[in-house]
């Protein structure tokens, strides 16, 4: 009846989703390789700033694993540099997903991490006042306070916790096809299922790709896809000095509200934007469900449906590469590791500003891949 | 009366073989007697008494019916009188004195507001209101209630044994006493509560026994041999690598208690797991009155429990014409029968036209219609596999039930997750749905386990008579998805997965949207209801064109299961 009355949705399929095979152009100011979050945020903050970009995703429009698994976008990180970087992701999450085609089931609820063995109390304590000098809303709860907040947590005493009450979880599939139909409304001409074969290079800098047996030129090409920069850099002989991280997911169904998103150590937990809850460790999956039923004895009888495996890429230090890299014409936006959502809306906005010749916003400097030359000496050490 | 209701007592002796008339038992449902007789379960005394909805769907809010019966089930469970995980209704005994309950239709298990947004409001769903009580139910930190008790740890235990089957079908007991013969120790686990599967929906005969009666007596051989051979309700989860199987094991009776985890390390494992039946894609068939031939079969012979008056039978294969000649014979008029093949060429349409049943041949169900403002079933709506316009043959049939059959396909789920294979020793014995087939590749499987394991097996070879089916026609199967891909409306209507309430509409909305693989599922939301998606698995992966990835874990595998499991390695 409601829907007799109400117009039909105006709105056309995105071009991408067609099953006849369009060509990509030959030349593009900005091509992004990647199809998850990271990828198509950058292809859409580049349209918006009116270069021609092509987005290529090597697979579906989707969000990538790591983005899935930890489907939170929190304001602090144990990294001071990193708390510099997003503190104002949510906000910038919240006010994006109000003009996106497709609704991320945003939810705030806020994010705790709890005292481990990796990261103790001491640790959180130097996290916290970092977060504060930042002028993060981020404090220490006692356990008291963190078992009243989080209804997951209900039969256990947890740890004390670091509380960050800004965070929200997103619906990660949703977010990054809702980008994706934004960039394309933009601009940018989009292609799922197509995978570059390699980087078109002269001497000494990056071209463009190769893709089906034909050169396309671009000012710019953006690696934002770990496993597709590792793939087209190492065929290229270059080095991304990059440590990969095996993790095991599994996605449980519950009906009882989870509340925040909780951290402990490698073990993260959270419900997104779909209902179902999240769990992942760098662990075996039986493993990862002990801890699990450890911290959270409430989702015991809670079904499994789907086990998974995980792999992500950090930096040697730890810290992810963003920025132009050492080759001209390669730029790189890869190795955020765990905490991969976090971050990649306000890379975005940077990278896009920096494509159109800009100066590179400071926030990005301690993350310059051309700090390399420094970390092969560490990577040597160690 | 119309719907659902239990043949008089005149009906052919040959209904109801599992209930008593003679005695009449007191049982709950939800606080209210329910009349219901010896032998029966949740799911038939329900029926019999002509309430034939389950709650209703979990985001579009439409009624249930039951459709299938045994594991395929994706709707109609409740919760035992325990209060442990809800169980199939098909699955609770009836007994003096027990009780259960309904399972409270709460929170949407999914993509409540991401579907919301992206195609607006859905015609028949929830009012915003219940949503957004949903949403915050689902959401908000609310403090934890006080009284709330924790789920229980999972109790686990290890066992050894040389030959391990899974399922007590014709197959799985055929093997079993092959390989026990041959003097291995062998342990069965059947997931439901009762032995021999669907060998009581045939006629015929094995070793001059029929079917069931051939079935009970290997059960009986098998537990006289060794007393621990056969487990009930024990379902088999997950094949480890090594060959460790693991099985959730219930209690029986109306307070089954918490299911334990057996990890069973076998030196040989034979998959029986049997054949589910596969649905039809038909607008509205999610809707009460709309059940498998299979399940209006077993209804008929185990519980004399009738889907209507009047019925249309919809199939592509012969597993329709079974049925239709089991409501011919027990009193029930067959409005039609629907097949959607060109030219069947087998013994049970013949036998279907000498019972006189009308036959409609090339024909497809396309949807149900209901009484106004009720979800009572008053027709069938039905058209030809080709033409269009007048030649295409809109009609409408009265009716008040609907019986749909796609065939049965064989469960794969384990065998896939595993991927193990014979040097291995994982041995997988259901291959083709009739009767000879059955007892000959479970005494196949049984013979190459003994073998496996060292042992000289004797292959017995039981006598077996039985109708065979004609091979399946794949155009046949083909032409329900093709009509419903060129009309309109009635898209949003047809269920792919009932547990999820995911439609087939949805399912165009997210091709527009560019999802695929996996991303696709997941969106979807397919396999998010209580039965992990197993009974609309086989329609999922048609409608799809692609098969599920191997590695979704089965339904009854919890968090506690699992972590049971980590802990018993960790302990050896």
């Amino acid at each position: 009846m409601l829907r007799a009355l109400l117009p039909a949705r105006a709105r056309p399929a995105p071009a991408f989703a067609s099953q006849e095979s369009r060509r990509p152009a030959d030349a593009y100011d900005a091509i992004v390789i990647g199809g998850g979050v990271l990828a198509a945020a950058i292809a859409r903050a580049a349209a918006l700033d009116g270069r021609s970009v092509a987005l290529l995703a090597p697979a579906g429009i989707c969000a990538t694993s790591p983005e899935r698994v930890w489907p939170v976008i929190r304001t602090s990180a144990p990294d001071p540099n990193r708390s510099a970087l997003q503190a104002d992701a949510p906000a910038r999450a919240a006010k994006l997903a109000r003009t996106l085609p497709l609704s991320p089931g945003l939810d705030r609820v806020g994010s705790l991490t709890l005292a481990g063995r990796e990261r103790d109390l001491d640790a959180l304590t130097r996290e916290a006042a970092d977060a504060q000098t930042l002028g993060l809303d981020v404090w220490l709860d006692a356990p008291q306070a963190a078992a009243a907040l989080s209804p997951a947590l209900a039969g256990v005493t947890p740890p004390p916790a670091l509380n960050d009450p800004a965070a929200v979880t997103v619906y990660a599939d949703a977010l990054a096809l809702g980008l994706a139909i934004a960039a394309e409304a933009a601009g940018a001409a989009v292609f799922a299922h197509t995978p570059v074969e390699a980087l078109a290079r002269d001497d000494a800098a990056v071209t463009g790709v190769a893709l089906q047996g034909r050169a396309i030129r671009a000012g710019a090409v953006v690696l934002a896809d770990d496993h597709s920069a590792i793939r087209l850099v190492r065929e290229g002989r270059g080095r991304l000095s990059l440590t990969r991280e095996e993790r095991s997911a599994l996605t449980l169904d519950s009906d009882t509200a989870f509340g925040p998103a909780l951290v402990q150590d490698d073990l993260l937990a959270a419900q997104d934007g779909g209902g179902a809850v999240l769990l992942s460790a760098a662990d075996a999956p039986e493993r990862v469900a002990l801890r699990a039923e450890a911290l959270l004895p409430r989702l015991r009888a809670a079904r499994i449906r789907a086990i998974e495996n995980v792999t992500s890429w950090t930096g040697v230090d730890g810290r992810p590469q963003i920025g132009a890299a050492e080759l001209p014409g390669l730029w790189l936006a890869l190795g955020f590791g765990r905490d991969a959502l976090s971050p990649a809306l306000a890379v975005a906005d940077h990278l896009a500003a920096a494509l159109a010749g800009d100066a590179l916003s400071p926030a990005l400097a301690p993350f310059a891949p051309t700090r390399r030359a420094a970390l092969r000496l560490l990577e040597a050490a160690q | 009366m119309s719907g659902f209701h239990r043949l008089p007592g005149s009906a052919p002796a040959r209904f109801g073989s599992a209930i008593d008339r003679g005695e009449p038992v007191g049982f709950r449902f939800d606080g209210r007697l329910l009349p219901a007789l010896y032998g029966d379960t949740l799911a038939s005394a329900l029926l019999a008494n002509g309430r034939a909805g389950f709650g209703r769907g979990p985001l579009l809010g439409r009624a249930r019916g039951l459709t299938a019966l045994g594991l395929d089930e994706p709707f109609a469970w409740a919760i035992p009188e325990d209060g442990s995980e809800p169980l199939r209704a098909d699955d609770i005994a009836a007994v003096e004195g027990g009780s259960a309950t309904a399972v409270p239709s709460g929170a949407a298990p999914s993509r409540l507001f991401a579907r919301a947004a992206a195609d607006g409001p859905v015609a028949g769903a929830f009012p915003p209101g219940r949503r957004l009580l949903a949403r915050l139910r689902r959401h908000a930190a609310l403090p934890p209630a006080i009284a709330a008790s924790l789920p229980p740890l999972v109790e686990a235990a290890e066992e050894s044994c040389d030959a391990l089957v899974v399922g007590a079908g014709l197959a799985g007991l055929a093997a079993a006493v092959t390989a026990q013969r041959s003097g291995l120790v062998v342990r069965v686990v059947e997931a439901t509560g009762r032995v021999g599967g669907l060998a009581d929906l045939y006629d015929g005969a094995i070793d001059g026994l029929a079917p069931q009666d051939w079935a009970l007596q290997r059960a009986g051989e098998l537990s006289g041999r060794d007393a621990a051979a056969l487990a009930l309700r024990a379902e088999a989860l997950a094949i480890e690598p090594d060959g460790t199987a693991l099985v959730s094991q219930r209690g029986a009776g109306p307070r089954p208690g918490p299911a334990k985890l057996r990890a069973i390390r076998a030196g040989a494992i034979i998959l029986a797991c049997g054949f589910h039946e596969r649905p039809l894609l038909i607008a509205g068939a999610d809707r009460p009155g709309v059940l498998l031939a299979g399940a209006a079969r077993g209804l008929l012979r185990r519980y004399a429990v009738a889907p209507g008056d009047r019925v249309v039978v919809a199939t592509t294969g012969d597993e329709g014409y079974r049925t239709a000649i089991d409501l011919a014979e027990a009193g029930v008029t067959v409005e039609m029968i629907l097949d959607a093949r060109a030219a069947p060429d087998s013994a049970l349409v013949d036998r279907a036209k000498a019972h006189g049943l009308p036959l409609s041949l090339s024909s497809l169900a396309t949807g149900v219609a209901t009484a106004d403002g009720s979800d009572r079933i008053v027709g069938v709506t039905a058209c030809n596999v080709g033409g269009e316009g007048a030649a295409a043959g809109r009609r409408t049939l009265f009716a008040d039930a609907l019986v749909a059959s796609d065939g049965l396909a064989p469960r794969r789920e384990l065998a896939d997750a595993a991927g193990l294979d014979e040097a291995q020793g994982l041995f997988v014995a259901s291959r083709q749905a009739d009767l000879a087939s059955a007892v000959r590749d479970g005494v196949a499987a049984g013979a190459a386990a003994a073998r496996h394991l060292g042992r000289e097996a004797e292959a017995e070879s039981w006598d077996v008579q039985g109708l065979p089916d004609a091979p399946e026609d794949a155009a046949a199967r083909a032409a329900p998805r093709a009509r419903l891909g060129e009309s309109g409306d009635p898209a949003d209507a047809a269920v792919i997965d009932a547990g999820a309430d995911v439609t087939f509409g949805d399912l165009r909305q997210a091709r527009l949207m560019g999802l695929s693989g996996p991303a696709l599922r997941r969106w979807l939301g397919l396999g998010r209801g209580r039965d992990g998606g197993l009974a609309g698995s086989a329609l999922a992966d048609d409608v799809l064109g692609e098969a599920a990835p191997p590695s979704a874990p089965s339904p009854r595998l919890t968090l506690g299961a699992l972590a049971a499991r980590a802990r018993l390695v960790e302990n050896a």
